[in-house]
C-alpha cells in the first residue's frame, strides 16, 4: 500500500494509542473517582476502536462480512475482500462489558458520595492503615 | 491419555451457575425468595457433584475436551480438563460452597436482602469454572470479567467502607481487563489465531516489538488480578472490607486465578522470557518483604490476614520464574493457600462478629471463648505458617527445593526470610486469641450451618496434606504434556 | 487549568502523534499488527456461515461470530451486563428508600412531546428491523435493545418521571427476567436435540435446530432470530429499568 495511506492509518493508530495511554495515566492519577471513570471510559472505547483497526483490510476494495452474493458464489472473492469478522465480534463484546462497568461504576460512586460526602477515595481510606473502625466488622 | 470429546460435563460446570441466576432472577421478581434459595442451591450443589465428576474422570487419566457448537480451535471456543484443571476447579468450587453455607450467618450485615448475594455467588463460580477451563484469549477476558464483577458486587454488599474498597478494586480492574482484551485482538493480528495451542508467550514476544508490549500487557494484567506487588494495592482494602464468606472467596478462589492463566499459555510459566522473568523475579522478592513487614504493624486482624495473601501470591510468582518444577511447587503452594486462607477468614470472620470488632488488642482472648472455632482457626493458621504435619509445610519446602535448583538463590533466601518474619505476625494472633479471656465475651450458639462449612474446609485440608507430595509430580507431568494436550485437542475436535 | 494549557496539551497530543505516525510510515511497518490477509478463525467462520451443505444460513458474518461461533461469549457478557444491572439495582434500592422526594413529573415542552410521539414508531421498527434481522445486516440484538432503552430514556425526560412509575419497573423487571429465561433455555435446547439425533450434547449453537424453509424465498435460522429477539427485549428492558430506578433515586426533578 502506498505512502500516504499508511501514513494515515498509521496517525489513527497513533493518536488512539495515545488516548489509550492518556486514559491510563488518568485513571492512576486523577484524584476524583468522576474522573477516574471518565478516563476509564475513554480507554474503553480507544481499544474499542483499535481492536476493529485489526481486522480492515489494508487494501481497496474492502466490504463487510456480509454475504450479498448467490450462495456458494466467489469464497475465494469474499475471503480477499471481506473485513474480518472476529475483532468486530470482539469490539461488540467488550462494548458491552465496558457498558456494564460503566453503569456499576458510576452508581457505586453515587452511593459512595451519598455515604461519605467525598469524591476521593484515597481520603477515606487512608485512615486505615494501622487504625481500626470500631464498631464495624 | 485418552481425550475424550465432547464431554458435556465441562458445559454444565460452567453454564448452569449462570441458567440458575436467570431462573433466581425470576423467582426474585415473583417475590418467592424461598424458591430462589432453593434454586441457588441446586445450582451450587450441581457445579460441585459436576465437579467432583471430572475431577475423578480427569484423574482416571482422561483429558476432557468439549468444543462450543462443535467448532473446531480456533474459530471455537474448547474448554479443556486436564489435571491441573481439574485439581483447580474442584478446591475452587468447594471454597466457593463452603463460604456460601457459611454465607446465611452474615446475611445480616448486608445491604440488600439475600437473593443478590447468592447471585453474585454463582455468577462468581460461573466465571470462575470458566476461566480454569477455557482456552481462548477473549473467553479469558469474558470470564475475567464476569468473575471481577461479581467480586466487586459482592465487596459492595457490605456496609460501611465497603463502597470505596470496591470502587477502588473496580476502577483498576476494569483497566487491567481491557488490557486483556487489548492483547487478545493484538495476538489475533498478529497469529490468527487466539487459541492457547497456537499461541504461546514465548513466540508471542519474539514477534518484534508489537509482541513484547503484548506480552507485558498481558502478565501485567494477570498479575494485576492474583495481587503482585506493585498491583497489589486494591487487596488488603477490598479483602478486609468484605464479609467474611467473601474475602475468603475473594483471597481464596479469586487469587488463584492470575497465575492461574499464566500457567495454561505456558507451562513452564516465565522461566524462558528472559527481561520478563528477571523483572517479576525482582518485584516478587520485594513483594514478599514488603508484605511480610507489613503484616507486623498491622492492626486490622483482617488486614493481616489480607497481606499474607499479597505474601504469598510473591512466593507464587517466585515459583512461575523457576522452570517447570518452580511451576508445580507454586501451582502446589497456590492450592495449600487457597484452602489454608478460605478457613483462615471464615474462622476469624465468626470471631469477630461475636466480638464486634477487628482490632486485634479488642480480641484479646477471644479465640478462647469460641474454642470450637479455635481448633480449625489455629489448623489453617499453621497451615500458612508452613509447619509440618500441614500441606503448607510440604508446599513451601517443595518451592524452596525448586528455587535452590534453578539457581535463584535469592528468592530461595527470601522465601525463607520472610516466611519467617510472617511467622512471627502468625504467632502473634495466634498468641491474642489464645491467652485467656479478658473480659466477658458471651459464647455465642454457633449455627450448625456454619460449623459445616468450617470443618468441611479443614477435612479438605487434611485430605490435600494425605496427596500433596503426589500432587507435586501429577502437576509437573501435566504440565510437560500441556502443550501436546492442546493439539491433540484441536485434532479431535476438527 | 488556564487556556494557553489546554491549547498547549492539545497541541503536544497532536505534534506527538503526527511524529510517531511520520516515524512508523519511514520505517514502512504499521503501528498495530494490522492483517493483509485474513487470519485462520476468520476465514473459517466467513466460508462456514453461508456456504452450501455446511451452513448456518445466516448473511451477516458477524452476527453468525457472535450467536453461534462464539455464543459462549455473547452469553457470558450478557450475563455481566445483568451482574452489573444487579449490583446497581442494590444499590439504588437503598437510595430510592433515602430520598422519597415525589418528582412533579415536569417534562420538557409539547413541541418535543409531539416529535417525540412522532418519531417513536419509528424507533421502535427499527429497532424491531435490527432484532429480526440481526442474521442479515449488521445489527443484533444488543444494538436493537439499546435503540428501545434510547428511546425510553427521551420519553422519560419528555414526559417526567413520578414516583407512579416505580410500579411500572416491576413489570419491566419480570419482562428482563423472563427474556433471561428464554436465552437459557434457548442456550440448553440445540444440547438435547443433539443428544437426541446423535449429533453431540452442544449446547449454544444453531446447527442441530431446524431451520424454517420458506418456499420460493429464503431460509430462515429461526435460533438466531429468537436468541436475537430476546437478547433485544432483555437488553432493552434492563437499561430502562436502570434510567427509571436511577432517576427516581436521584428525587425525581427536584435534582435535574
Amino acid at each position: 500500500m502506498n505512502e500516504v495511506n499508511l501514513f494515515l492509518l498509521n496517525l489513527a493508530i497513533a493518536s488512539l494509542l495515545i488516548s489509550v495511554g492518556t486514559g491510563i495515566a488518568g485513571t492512576i492519577l486523577k484524584r476524583n473517582v468522576v474522573k477516574k471513570v471518565i478516563c476509564l471510559g475513554m480507554v474503553s472505547d480507544a481499544v474499542a476502536v483499535l481492536l476493529a483497526f485489526i481486522g480492515f483490510r489494508v487494501k481497496y476494495p474492502s466490504l463487510p462480512p456480509v454475504w450479498l452474493f448467490k450462495e456458494g458464489d466467489e469464497v475465494e472473492h469474499a475471503l480477499r475482500v471481506f473485513a474480518d469478522p472476529l475483532p468486530q465480534a470482539l469490539v461488540v463484546t467488550s462494548i458491552i462489558i465496558g457498558v456494564a462497568f460503566t453503569l456499576f461504576l458510576s452508581v457505586a460512586v453515587v452511593k459512595f458520595y451519598e455515604d461519605y460526602g467525598t469524591l476521593s477515595f484515597e481520603k477515606v481510606l487512608e485512615e486505615v492503615e494501622g487504625e481500626v473502625e470500631e464498631g464495624i466488622e | 491419555m485418552q481425550v475424550t470429546s465432547p464431554a458435556p460435563s465441562l458445559c454444565v460446570v460452567v453454564l448452569a451457575p449462570v441458567i440458575t441466576v436467570f431462573m433466581l432472577l425470576v423467582a426474585k421478581v415473583m417475590r418467592n425468595d424461598s424458591l430462589a434459595t432453593a434454586l441457588f442451591w441446586g445450582g451450587l450443589a450441581t457445579q460441585l457433584a459436576v465437579s467432583v465428576l471430572v475431577a475423578l474422570r480427569v484423574f482416571a487419566g482422561e483429558v476432557l475436551v468439549y468444543a462450543f457448537g462443535g467448532w473446531p480451535p480456533p474459530a471455537g471456543v474448547v474448554l479443556i480438563a486436564n489435571r491441573v484443571a481439574g485439581v483447580f476447579l474442584l478446591a475452587g468450587i468447594t471454597v466457593v460452597f463452603a463460604c456460601a453455607v457459611a454465607l446465611k450467618w452474615f446475611l445480616r450485615d448486608m445491604r440488600d436482602d439475600s437473593v443478590a448475594a447468592y447471585a453474585f455467588t454463582l455468577l462468581f463460580a460461573s466465571g470462575y469454572a470458566g476461566v480454569v477451563l477455557t482456552t481462548d484469549l477473549f473467553n479469558i477476558y469474558v470470564m475475567m470479567e464476569l468473575l471481577c464483577i461479581s467480586s466487586y458486587a459482592l465487596i459492595s454488599l457490605k456496609k460501611g467502607r465497603a463502597v470505596a474498597a470496591a470502587l477502588k478494586y473496580a476502577v483498576f480492574g476494569g483497566l487491567a481487563g481491557l488490557m486483556l482484551a487489548l492483547s487478545a485482538g493484538v495476538v489475533y493480528g498478529l497469529n490468527g489465531s487466539m487459541y492457547f495451542g497456537d499461541v504461546s508467550l514465548a513466540g508471542v514476544a519474539s514477534l518484534g516489538a508489537a509482541g513484547g508490549v503484548v506480552v507485558l500487557m498481558t502478565v501485567w494484567s494477570l498479575s494485576f488480578f492474583s495481587a503482585l506487588f506493585p498491583s497489589h494495592f486494591w487487596l488488603p482494602d477490598a479483602h478486609s472490607e468484605a464479609a467474611p464468606p467473601f474475602s475468603a472467596i475473594l483471597s481464596g478462589v479469586s487469587i488463584l486465578t492470575g497465575f492461574y492463566v499464566l500457567v495454561r499459555l505456558s507451562a513452564a510459566g516465565l522461566s524462558h522470557m528472559g527481561f520478563m522473568a528477571s523483572l517479576i523475579q525482582v518485584l516478587a522478592q520485594a513483594g514478599a518483604i514488603y508484605a511480610a513487614v507489613a503484616m507486623l504493624v498491622q492492626r486490622d486482624i483482617k488486614r493481616v490476614l489480607a497481606y499474607s495473601t499479597v505474601l504469598n501470591t510473591a512466593y507464587v510468582f517466585m515459583g512461575l520464574t523457576a522452570g517447570v518444577d518452580g511451576v508445580s511447587a507454586a501451582l502446589l503452594h497456590a492450592l495449600t493457600h487457597a484452602l489454608g486462607k478460605a478457613l483462615a477468614f471464615l474462622s476469624i470472620g465468626m470471631i469477630v462478629k461475636q466480638v464486634g470488632s477487628r482490632d486485634i488488642y479488642v480480641l484479646e482472648g477471644a479465640g478462647r471463648a469460641v474454642p470450637i472455632v479455635l481448633i480449625p482457626l489455629t489448623a489453617s493458621i499453621l497451615n500458612l505458617v508452613g509447619v509440618p504435619p500441614f500441606p503448607g509445610f510440604v508446599s513451601k519446602v517443595t518451592l524452596y527445593k525448586a528455587l535452590m535448583t534453578h539457581g535463584s538463590l535469592s528468592a530461595a533466601l527470601v522465601l525463607v526470610l520472610t516466611s519467617g518474619i510472617a511467622a512471627l505476625s502468625y504467632v502473634r494472633l495466634l498468641e491474642h486469641l489464645w491467652h485467656p479471656p479478658v473480659k466477658r465475651v458471651g459464647v455465642p450458639k454457633l449455627p450448625l450451618t456454619m460449623s459445616f462449612a468450617i470443618y468441611g474446609l479443614m477435612a479438605a485440608m487434611v485430605l490435600l496434606s494425605v496427596v500433596c507430595t503426589s500432587l507435586v509430580r501429577i502437576f509437573n507431568d501435566a504440565l510437560v504434556a500441556q502443550h501436546t494436550v492442546y493439539s491433540l485437542a484441536k485434532l479431535v475436535v476438527s | 487549568m488556564s487556556g494557553y494549557r489546554k491549547l498547549f496539551v492539545a497541541f503536544s497530543f497532536v505534534v506527538t502523534s503526527l511524529v510517531v505516525a511520520c516515524l512508523a510510515t519511514l520505517k514502512g511497518v504499521t503501528l498495530l499488527p494490522v492483517r493483509v490477509e485474513m487470519g485462520v478463525a476468520g476465514a473459517y467462520y466467513v466460508t462456514h456461515s453461508y456456504v452450501i451443505g455446511f451452513s448456518l444460513w445466516v448473511r451477516s458474518v458477524v452476527n453468525a461470530v457472535i450467536w453461534d461461533f462464539r455464543a459462549v461469549d455473547t452469553f457470558f457478557e450478557t450475563a455481566v451486563l445483568f451482574a452489573a444491572l444487579l449490583a446497581t439495582l442494590t444499590f439504588t434500592t437503598e437510595l430510592i428508600g433515602e430520598t422519597r422526594r415525589v418528582g412533579k413529573g415536569v417534562g420538557l415542552s409539547p413541541v418535543v412531546t409531539t416529535a417525540l410521539k412522532l418519531s417513536l414508531p419509528l424507533a421502535l421498527a427499527v429497532a424491531g428491523g435490527l432484532a429480526l434481522e440481526g442474521h442479515l445486516s449488521p445489527g443484533g440484538g444488543f444494538q436493537s435493545g439499546a435503540v428501545v432503552a434510547v428511546m425510553a430514556f427521551l420519553l422519560m425526560a419528555a414526559y417526567g418521571v413520578t414516583t407512579g412509575w416505580l410500579e411500572r419497573v416491576r413489570a419491566l423487571l419480570l419482562t428482563r427476567s423472563v427474556a433471561l429465561l428464554a436465552l437459557s433455555v434457548l442456550a440448553v435446547v440445540p444440547a438435547i436435540i443433539g443428544m437426541l439425533y446423535g449429533l453431540g450434547p452442544y449446547a449454544l449453537t444453531g446447527r442441530p435446530v431446524p431451520k424454517l424453509v420458506i418456499p420460493g424465498c429464503c431460509v430462515v435460522p429461526v435460533y438466531m432470530v429468537l436468541l436475537n429477539v430476546f437478547e433485544a427485549v432483555a437488553v432493552g428492558a434492563a437499561f430502562t429499568i436502570v434510567g427509571l430506578v436511577v432517576w427516581l433515586s436521584m428525587g425525581g426533578e427536584n435534582r435535574e
